[in-house]
């Protein structure tokens, strides 16, 4: 699974640590001081990584609960986002972490409780209802059997029923969702792309077929679940194909249970994109024509077609259940 | 066996380097500062000589040999990549002698500098190496003890992708059997044994290496396209970069040949052409 643990010496004592390394005691255990030691050195390449990541246990400090960016979820609330985890065990092509960080290594923040805290105080000082999203920087489910996160924030969320934590992911570990009682203040939002665009950018993901399958089994068993299609990438059969997907996903979804659904196109930082380019200088994704604009890059949508892709999204569902990922 | 062709391998001593020079028929190719050989597939090797400083120096002197070969052979776009394996023994408190280890951390005792290979390498346990300026004689660490691998790593990670310098070491002291009866016999025999892990190591970062360079490398076809160029006009450096990236995305978008039939126009400088070629990608 990994091809070594790394253990940063302030973390080395602490319980999910211990339990992490007696699980995986045939995985060489190496000690270092901070993570960055291993993770932000320069001259590493994340596409040689990706073939056998190690796995970091580290502690995270500082302002662990940030505001999102705007535009990044719905409305209902102040919104913030937090990082237990810095990337993720799937490859997909478009993923901006590939231009973000140097190395592709998993970074697993084991201080939940710090988190916890600072999640706990921010609530507080909301008034009002506000919103939580992890998975920013990672899939959070997709790591679920070792991060053990849901096992952790979930009995968090639990306890403060103003606040809605959505889980972004695209991965099918729901067991530890299922195991408990739903909780109404926490939302599954599935990411989807085109069947075409899966199979060609979605490394290692689960396919579109079980992912519907799972999120099938969560409303039946009670849970909020949402639906994020993007990124949008455009391609000569878009509109066919995400045609072809609503279907799939409608015909199995309730809609009348399902909090929200939005699109977001294909969109990063330039200076992540240009980390990318120079990741994988052969790959027809990031040798397409681009648009700069406010220091982020987007492919050019010629046909506007994001708009006719609203347009046939709304045939399915309520127009207050749709939001555009600005 | 298969061609290594991108590997470069370091050795402090003769005899560490003997067994390894025979293996993969290795020949002398420079006999100055630093005994330098190579064999007819591209593999090199360099003895350093002891010590953290002659290591680094030595290591730094077959990376710009390196360097300056790849771009005779290549067009100044880019060098292959080439991988390096430090070769050597070293002391360890409790393991057997003949045991291999590759590196999972370079402690440089001097310095206190800390550095960690990355993790790319199977079949041989990982243990951490100190690098000291004398024979360690007390053992105080569950480390292997050797006198080289921190100045090979400072000078090798200027020449590649750190995931492609990996270090390895074989002990041939021990708290039970002391420094004292190392002979240089007994170092050509550790290594000896240990030529299968060697050649295990040395196929998996060649097998990386290829990956790397395939991904990063510009195909035949591409680089004719850019001699042609670059015989027919003048380029400045960063033209050229322009042009090779120009030549990527028309190979990535499968308009190979629509390049083809643009860079065979006449244009009346570089400028025209890139312009050209940017111009017909955005229409796209
Ligand atoms: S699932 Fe999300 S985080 Fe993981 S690689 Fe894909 S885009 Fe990136």
């Amino acid at each position: 699974m990994f091809s070594a643990i790394y253990i940063e010496d302030e973390v080395r004592e602490h319980d999910r640590v211990k339990e992490l390394l007696e699980r995986f005691s045939s995985i060489p255990h190496i000690d270092c001081q901070r993570y960055g030691e291993v993770f932000n050195r320069k001259g590493q390449n994340f596409r040689i990584q990706k073939k056998s990541p190690a796995l970091i246990l580290a502690k995270k400090y500082g302002n662990l609960v940030l505001p999102s960016p705007d535009g990044y979820g719905f409305d209902g609330g102040k919104s913030y986002y937090f990082s237990h985890m810095l990337n993720c065990i799937y490859d997909c092509r478009y993923c901006f972490l590939q231009g973000m960080y140097r190395s592709a290594n998993y970074v697993l923040f084991v201080n939940y409780e710090d988190f916890e805290s600072q999640i706990t105080e921010s609530i507080k000082a909301s008034d009002g209802p506000s919103i939580y999203y992890s998975g920013y920087d990672c899939d959070s489910l997709a790591f679920e059997p070792v991060s053990k996160f849901c096992d952790y924030f979930l009995p968090v969320f639990s306890i403060h029923t103003s606040a809605v934590l959505e889980i972004r992911t695209k991965s099918t570990q729901v067991r530890s969702l299922l195991d408990v009682k739903p909780l109404p203040n926490c939302i599954v939002a599935m990411s989807f792309t085109s069947d075409g665009a899966s199979l060609r950018y979605e490394h290692k993901v689960p396919t579109i077929r079980k992912r519907i399958e799972v999120l099938q089994k969560l409303q039946q068993a009670g849970w909020l679940v949402a639906l994020r299609f993007e990124p949008i990438i455009w391609d000569s059969n878009l509109l066919e194909n995400y045609h072809k997907l609503f279907t799939e996903i409608f015909h199995r979804i309730d809609i009348d249970f399902l909090h929200s659904a939005s699109i977001g196109e294909f969109r990063m930082p330039t200076s992540f994109h240009k980390n990318i380019v120079k990741l994988y200088p052969d790959e027809e994704l990031f040798a397409r024509e681009i648009q700069i604009d406010n220091g982020l890059v987007t492919l050019i949508d010629k046909e506007d077609s994001l708009r006719q892709l609203e347009q046939i999204l709304l045939r399915y569902i309520k127009p207050e259940q749709y939001y555009r990922c600005a | 066996m298969v061609s290594l062709q991108n590997i470069n391998l370091v050795f402090a001593h003769k005899f560490e380097a003997q067994a390894a020079l025979d293996f993969f028929s290795l020949e002398i190719v420079d006999n100055r500062e630093f005994k330098i050989y190579q064999n007819s597939s591209g593999m090199q090797a360099v003895v350093t000589g002891m010590g953290f400083e002659n290591a680094k120096s030595a290591t730094a002197k077959l990376g710009e040999r390196a360097l300056e070969i790849g771009m005779k052979n290549g067009l100044n776009m880019g060098v292959a990549a080439r991988a390096w394996l430090n070769i050597g023994i070293g002391g360890h408190p409790e393991a057997d002698i003949g045991s291999g280890f590759l590196a999972s951390k370079i402690i440089h005792r001097n310095s206190g500098d800390t550095q960690f290979p990355a993790p790319v390498l199977t079949g041989v346990e990982k243990a951490a190496i100190v690098t000291v300026d004398k024979p360690e004689l007390g053992y105080p660490e569950n480390a292997v003890y050797e006198m080289e691998a921190a100045g090979f790593w400072a000078s090798a990670i200027e020449y590649t992708s750190l995931e492609f310098v990996q270090v390895l070491k074989i002990v041939s002291d021990n708290k039970k059997q002391s420094i004292d009866t190392v002979t240089k016999e007994l170092v050509v025999d550790l290594i000896k044994e240990k030529l299968e892990t060697i050649s295990d190591c040395c196929a998996q970062l060649q097998s990386l290496v290829n990956e790397y360079n395939n991904a990063y490398s510009l195909d035949v076809a591409s680089l004719e396209i850019i001699k042609s160029c670059l015989e027919s006009y003048h380029f400045t450096v960063t033209q050229k970069i322009q042009l090779k990236r120009l030549v990527q995305r028309y190979s990535a978008i499968h308009l190979f040949a629509q390049l083809r039939k643009i860079v065979e126009l006449t244009f009346s400088s570089s400028n025209e052409l890139i312009g050209e070629l940017s111009k017909y990608l955005s229409r796209q």
